[in-house]
């Protein structure tokens, strides 16, 4: 039991409101990677979410609420990817147009061919990280773009921690090949 | 968004993704990802994301429009909530109806049809549960201690070790409700007027007259049923199903995910009726779980890199010795005993 856990049992809605504000955002990254698609990953996202707020009288994981989610967000996804498996060439939602760069990129802070290079970034890692099989692309997602530690991605995927500490290790050489780029 | 303050450049980024970023590099970029969740969506999705937000969510959940936009009158009164057990939230993603879960609905609409007679009693069994029954009576067995319940009404419940029942006050006259928190084979008396409802961690199970197992410990993140004979309803929250002899039906607790099923001989429902221990690609930290109830003793698994390895093995009226070292000599890993205690260790050297 965590700090989050106690006060959501007992229905607290500013808890569970700070809970879902501070892991919504990646718990929908970390499921569109699985899914490959950003309104899949929302769904699932929030049938978890409203599957603890509306059981939270019995809420009391065994672990870390955040690890607790991450869990049960990849549990979903297996079950929903296993019925459609998207490409990566169809994964949904892109920004439309210049609105956004314009928007968020102070022009005076970036050169000009900022944009460019991360958006090939972005695009040559996803590129390497959808060719790695599920166990290594999920490892490397926990750990290197969410921050977990080992112990807990082991949690999450079921596996053991050496399992973790091999497959990253796997998943790294692997992106490290593909991004000699961009360095 | 992603780069506000102009210092995360791809160069860097790649070299951290590559894990060849310095020290400074990777604290850098580790507090960037962690103050900008649209960064981790533009990583896993490979494009520029348009930001991430939880309002629209939160707003549906609640049904109440003042916690998106952050109001402090959102605060429930503590003492309100525990003199009375919080409302259900009844409104939930109505406004937001996601894929699936019209599909789990309509199929448990489908079921709830076809199971004609059960229906309405179910219905109402579910309706009229007060929140906390009143319960008469317990019965309880120790680690490594069994014993059998008989009921009124001619049902039995055979309680497996480490194992609590309870009975309900009205059991017999408006209702046949029980609750367990351990194992126990239950056969239950068949009478359609009053179905029989066990209440088991989250989840519930309801019979109108038949012979099966449940499997619910505390320590166990998950509730299992298996049927010898007749028909059980097994579910929690929005989702059940009916399970008929020969299948296992099983519930994590905390997660999700739909209830699973699976096969077994039906005469293979209760093996530890007769002091068989079973187990079948269970991780060895959830087979030490076990021992130790089963033996009264207790069981650990010393090292971390040993507890998911899996366990395959049938034993017959066997001691705790000699299933630990058969254990330990089909994972080639050490084992050791201290009085009542046990500890399974990666060899040494290994």
């Amino acid at each position: 039991m965590d700090r989050w856990a106690v006060p959501i049992r007992d229905g607290d809605r500013n808890a569970f409101t700070a809970l879902v504000r501070s892991l919504y955002g990646r718990l929908v990254a970390f499921a569109t990677g699985l899914t490959g698609s950003r309104a899949d990953a929302e769904d699932i996202v929030q049938d978890v979410l409203s599957a603890v707020w509306k059981n939270h009288q019995s809420f009391a994981p065994r672990t870390s609420t955040p690890v607790y989610l991450y869990r049960a967000v990849r549990n979903r996804c297996i079950n929903t990817t296993s019925r459609r498996r998207t490409t990566p060439a169809s994964v949904a939602d892109p920004l439309p147009g210049k609105g956004f760069e314009l928007d968020h990129v102070p022009n005076d802070e970036a050169p000009p061919d900022h944009d460019t290079r991360y958006n090939e970034l972005l695009a040559a890692y996803h590129q390497a990280i959808q060719s790695l099989p599920d166990g290594q692309r999920s490892v490397f997602s926990l750990c290197r773009v969410h921050g977990l530690t080992y112990d807990e991605a082991a949690v999450v995927l079921d596996v053991s921690l050496n399992t973790v500490r091999t497959q990253l290790m796997r998943a790294q050489r692997a992106i490290r090949d593909a991004l000699s780029d961009f360095r | 968004m992603y780069m506000k303050n102009g210092d995360i450049d791809p160069g860097t980024l790649a070299r951290y993704l590559a894990g060849e970023a310095t020290h400074e590099e990777e604290t850098r970029i580790t507090a960037w990802l962690e103050s900008n969740p649209t960064a981790r969506l533009d990583l896993e999705s490979g494009q520029l994301q348009a930001p991430v937000s939880a309002d629209s969510f939160l707003e549906s959940v609640f049904d109440d429009a003042s916690v998106a936009s952050g109001s402090s009158e959102v605060k429930l009164p503590a003492k309100a909530r525990s003199a009375s057990r919080p409302p259900r939230v009844s409104a939930l993603r109505t406004r937001q109806p996601t894929v699936w879960t019209w599909p789990v609905r309509m199929a448990a609409v489908l079921l709830i049809v076809a199971a004609v007679g059960a229906a309405a009693l179910w219905t109402i069994a579910q309706r009229g549960l007060p929140s906390e029954p009143v319960w008469a009576e317990t019965f309880s067995t120790a680690p490594g201690e069994r014993s059998t319940v008989r009921l009124p009404d001619g049902s039995t419940v055979e309680l497996s070790v480490a194992t609590t029942l309870h009975i309900g006050a009205d059991y017999g006259s408006s209702g046949r409700l029980v609750s367990l928190e351990g194992e126990a084979f239950f056969d239950v008396a068949r009478n359609e007027e009053l179905p029989f409802v066990i209440r088991a961690g989250e989840s519930r199970v309801e019979v109108l007259g038949t012979a099966f197992n449940v499997e619910s410990y505390q320590d166990d993140d998950w509730t299992e049923v298996s049927v010898t004979e007749g028909r059980v309803r097994f579910g929690a929250d929005t989702r059940d199903v009916i399970l008929a002899p020969g299948q296992v039906g099983r519930l994590d607790r905390y997660d999700v995910t739909p209830i699973t099923t699976t096969e077994i001989n039906p005469d293979d429902a209760a093996p530890w009726r007769d002091d068989v221990l079973s187990f079948e690609g269970v991780p060895l930290h959830e087979v030490a779980t076990e021992l130790s109830r089963w033996f009264n003793a207790e069981v650990v698994v010393a090292d971390f890199e040993i507890a998911d390895r899996h366990v395959d093995g049938t034993y017959v009226d066997a001691s705790l010795d000699a299933v630990t070292r058969s254990i330990a000599e089909a994972l080639d890993i050490a084992v050791s005993r201290d009085g009542r205690r046990v500890s399974f260790d990666r060899k040494p050297g290994q």
